[in-house]
């Protein structure tokens, strides 16, 4: 399916990838620069030595990487008209940088403070106590807590679990040590994925991108591996109960899948999953809405997948009047594992269609998955292709195969109700 | 009605918004008639109906909403749809135009639908409560004055929820929705915009903007088992949207905390470490400012402090020309960025036609440039505190503690 962008890659002297996606007509660039390493990377080998990592070191890098001279690069980027930000996942780390100026300055700015180490004992400190602040935001939140939660429950020692700005005493013991070799052995430009959608001229931009990233050579020899424990079958506890100052019930219930073993794998079984969480937990059920008038279900109730080559779970959310319905609701649901109907399976394959096409609009994803393509080794533009290609057949072939049982149950409720159960 | 035609973004908008004035025996009532218009119609009278025709039409959404602005509430239905030239689908209009005409004109009032949505109202409630930062910013909000529309909660409220009858409900979906404003943006299908011309009575209105007036402070504290603290500061600005030096406010609310290199940011932020995030709003239709932050419970009162001091000195003029001059380029980067936005530009036409301040993005940039130090010192001066509200994490129990 021909889209409505222009796409230039490269990969560079440096070992940097490139990709630069054109949106004409628009006035924006954003630059994004991708990190392989996240929330998950506690464990490395680095040129034959293994290295720990606290949790939370990647996240703390990322918000000490604001600095370039001795100074907030904010400054720097605001005087030429951009604005920045980044973000940590499990998996990799992304700043990113935006204008509707001149964007060859701001790409400039971005190339040097990512690839320009610049922490000090003081920088370090001062960070810690707006990092705690941030822990202490998403710890409050029951819906924040549930997803955190039901992560732990389902994994022993898979780093999937780690919330990824670490625990308040993880926060607390980062040192200037941790940051500095987290960064060596990160945020090599050879490892880097740089990732551009603009208005601008494709081959301007990457030309101008090479000339400037011939100051940063690679230092590194070998690649850097993400070690991953062995992780049982089972979940760790099949159910959890933790009270929050909150007067609604917050319940979820999680499903531990293997990995998948490939990315074309992964790509497709993602979509697979997700079109059948649809169909069973959204208004496309019929049943949806009798849940929500006997108080089972409230606005807002949700279901996620996450299926990759490094771990897969999905998970059903929602406030609740009743939390022991909801988990019947829900073990009723994996149970039963009710293949899909042709009339629903086109209704959903057309909505997927149109959300591939829409986010041609979004600049910030567009540039997001353009580096996990290029990181896991996909092309996020032939996504509409995918979609084209999925058959109900298949799916519900991986429907009767898959295995459900391995399910973890959370509940956060009222402080009140614990009391009354002791 | 207005139209922003280009072919540069994948989706479509339709806007129409009809306002009425805000009255506080009404306002839980219209939130239930936003919840029941949305989701069903008499043609697709269940959720599943709904949700199955919608996605057969590419994912369209059609949402109705409701927002205050000063004395007036607006209810908006809007939709948003795949431009139609990137369907092979000769079934894909006539379904977008039925999925419309259906969402707008074809609600489904019933006892059965007022009482799903008297439950969904409540739910949402609960859950906008348990959130302290936005407990404290409208508990400060509703304390800030007396009689004026700004205290009124937009969410409606709790305890007027049971009391609301499908009588009322109906009749008030036939008050609002008379003539209203009317947008459309994207690459407009002839047969939607024939439509729309047909169907909504497009008669541009106008609201009249009320400013907040000087009250002795109100406070309030509140004690909850949480991780930080959140608190909340309401300045009256002495500024509306219409007045001649509304755009000096308007840099002063970013340069104070909108902005990435914000005064209060820098200051309780990156020199203190006191928070993660602190902010200003600004509510120019009724002259209003608020400061919000969260920070851990020995931090507060430091917070307010440091946050009270800038707002000193910039009354004061000292802060530096430099930071006015990239607050400015920022403001003026994001008016650029306007053209890439159907949405914004939609919001843009909004204030414009409602405030009747028609001002393109030209004038407001040649505006924002013109602002100047003295101005901005100005305009803080004009700045009068209303209302504080904390919440507050408990703290530790003494005997717990005790060795």
């Amino acid at each position: 399916m021909k889209l409505p962008v222009n796409r230039l890659e490269k990969t560079l002297d440096n070992g940097m990838r490139a990709v630069i996606i054109q949106k004409p007509g628009y006035n924006r660039s954003m630059f994004m620069l991708g990190v392989p390493a996240g929330g998950m990377n506690l464990e490395q080998a680095e040129e034959g030595q293994i290295r720990h990592y606290p949790a939370g070191c990647a996240h703390y890098l990322e918000h000490q990487m604001f600095r370039l001279d001795g100074q907030d690069v904010t400054f720097a980027l605001a005087a030429e008209n951009a604005k920045t930000n980044a973000f940590t996942t499990l998996q990799r780390t992304c700043y990113f940088v935006w204008t509707h100026s001149d964007p060859l300055p701001v790409l400039n700015l971005l190339l040097k403070f990512v690839q320009t180490l610049d922490v000090s004992e003081e920088s370090i400190e001062k960070e810690r106590g707006i990092i705690l602040s941030e822990y202490d935001s998403y710890d409050q939140n029951p819906e924040s807590r549930l997803y955190r939660e039901l992560l732990e429950a389902l994994y022993h020692d898979h780093p999937a679990k780690i919330e990824v700005l670490g625990s308040r005493e993880e926060i607390k013991s980062i040192t200037k040590e941790n940051l500095e070799q987290f960064y060596a052995a990160s945020y090599d430009p050879g490892a880097l994925v740089f990732a551009a959608v603009s208005g601008q001229d494709p081959e301007t931009l990457m030309s101008k991108l090479e000339e400037m990233e011939k100051a940063y050579p690679s230092q590194r020899k070998g690649r850097v591996q993400r070690l991953m424990p062995e992780e049982p079958t089972q979940v760790r506890d099949e159910y959890r109960s933790v009270p929050m100052d909150v007067e609604l019930c917050y319940a979820g219930e999680a499903v531990k899948l293997p990995a998948a073993d490939n990315v074309e794998q992964s790509l497709r079984e993602d979509y697979y999953l997700s079109m059948w969480l649809d169909s069973v937990f959204s208004t496309l059920n019929e049943k949806t809405e009798a849940w929500m008038d006997q108080g089972i279900l409230h606005a807002g109730f949700d279901s996620f997948s996450d299926v990759n080559t490094e771990y897969s779970n999905f998970m059903f959310v929602s406030s609740t009047d009743n939390p022991d319905a909801f988990y019947k609701v829900i073990d009723g649901i994996l149970d039963e594992k009710k293949p899909m109907d042709a009339r629903t399976f086109e209704s959903l394959k057309i909505r997927a269609l149109a959300s591939v096409l829409r986010s041609l609009d979004d600049f910030e994803q567009l540039a997001y998955d353009a580096i996990c393509g290029v990181q896991e080794g996909y092309d996020p533009l032939k996504e509409a292709d995918l979609v084209k290609s999925l058959q109900l057949d298949d799916l519900n072939t991986w429907l009767a195969k898959a295995d459900f049982s391995n399910r973890s149950k959370v509940l956060i409720h009222p402080m009140e109700m614990e009391e009354q159960s002791k | 009605m207005h139209k922003i035609s280009t072919d540069k973004f994948m989706e479509n908008i339709l806007s129409m918004r009809w306002n009425m004035d805000l009255n506080p025996d009404d306002i839980t009532a219209m939130n239930l008639l936003s919840a029941m218009l949305n989701g069903r119609s008499e043609k697709y009278p269940t959720r599943q109906e709904w949700s199955q025709a919608t996605s057969r039409a590419y994912g369209l959404k059609a949402v109705w909403r409701l927002f205050t602005m000063c004395d007036q509430v607006v209810l908006e239905f809007r939709v948003r749809w795949l431009n139609s030239a990137w369907m092979d689908d000769e079934e894909y209009i006539p379904l977008l135009l039925d999925l419309i005409d259906q969402a707008a004109f074809h609600p489904v009032f019933s006892e059965k639908n007022l009482e799903q949505a008297k439950m969904l109202h409540k739910q949402r409630l609960m859950q906008l409560r348990q959130d302290p930062d936005w407990l404290a910013l409208s508990r400060a909000l509703q304390i800030c004055q007396k009689d004026h529309p700004i205290t009124i909660p937009a969410s409606g409220t709790l305890e007027q929820a049971d009391g609301v009858t499908l009588e009322q409900v109906k009749s008030l979906f036939e008050k609002v929705t008379k003539q209203g404003n009317l947008y459309l943006a994207g690459d407009i299908e002839p047969e939607v915009e024939a439509y729309c011309k047909e169907h909504f009575d497009a008669q541009p209105s106008h609201v009249s903007l009320l400013g907040v007036s000087e009250q002795p402070v109100r406070e309030e504290k509140e004690e909850k088992d949480i991780s930080q603290s959140s608190l909340a500061m309401i300045y009256a600005t002495g500024t509306l949207s219409t007045d001649e030096d509304y755009f000096s406010s308007f840099v002063l609310c970013s340069l104070l905390g909108q902005s990435s290199v914000s005064l209060l940011f820098e200051e309780v932020r990156e020199k203190h470490s006191l928070c993660y995030s602190i902010s200003t709003s600004s509510v120019a239709s009724c002259g209003v400012m608020a400061v919000s932050t969260a920070a851990a419970r020995e931090n507060i009162d430091q917070a307010r402090e440091l946050i009270e001091q800038i707002i000193e000195q910039v009354k004061e003029g000292q802060f530096e020309q430099e930071t006015l001059d990239l607050v400015k380029r920022e403001i003026l980067d994001n008016l650029s960025s306007q053209a890439d936005s159907a949405s914004s530009m939609i919001e843009q036409a909004f204030l414009n036609e409602i405030l009747d301040r028609p001002l393109s993005v030209e004038e407001m940039k040649r505006e924002v440039a013109a602002v100047t130090k003295e101005d901005i010192a100005k305009s803080a001066r004009k700045l009068k505190l209303l209302s504080v509200v904390e919440i507050l994490s408990r703290e530790e129990d003494a005997d717990e503690t005790a060795c």
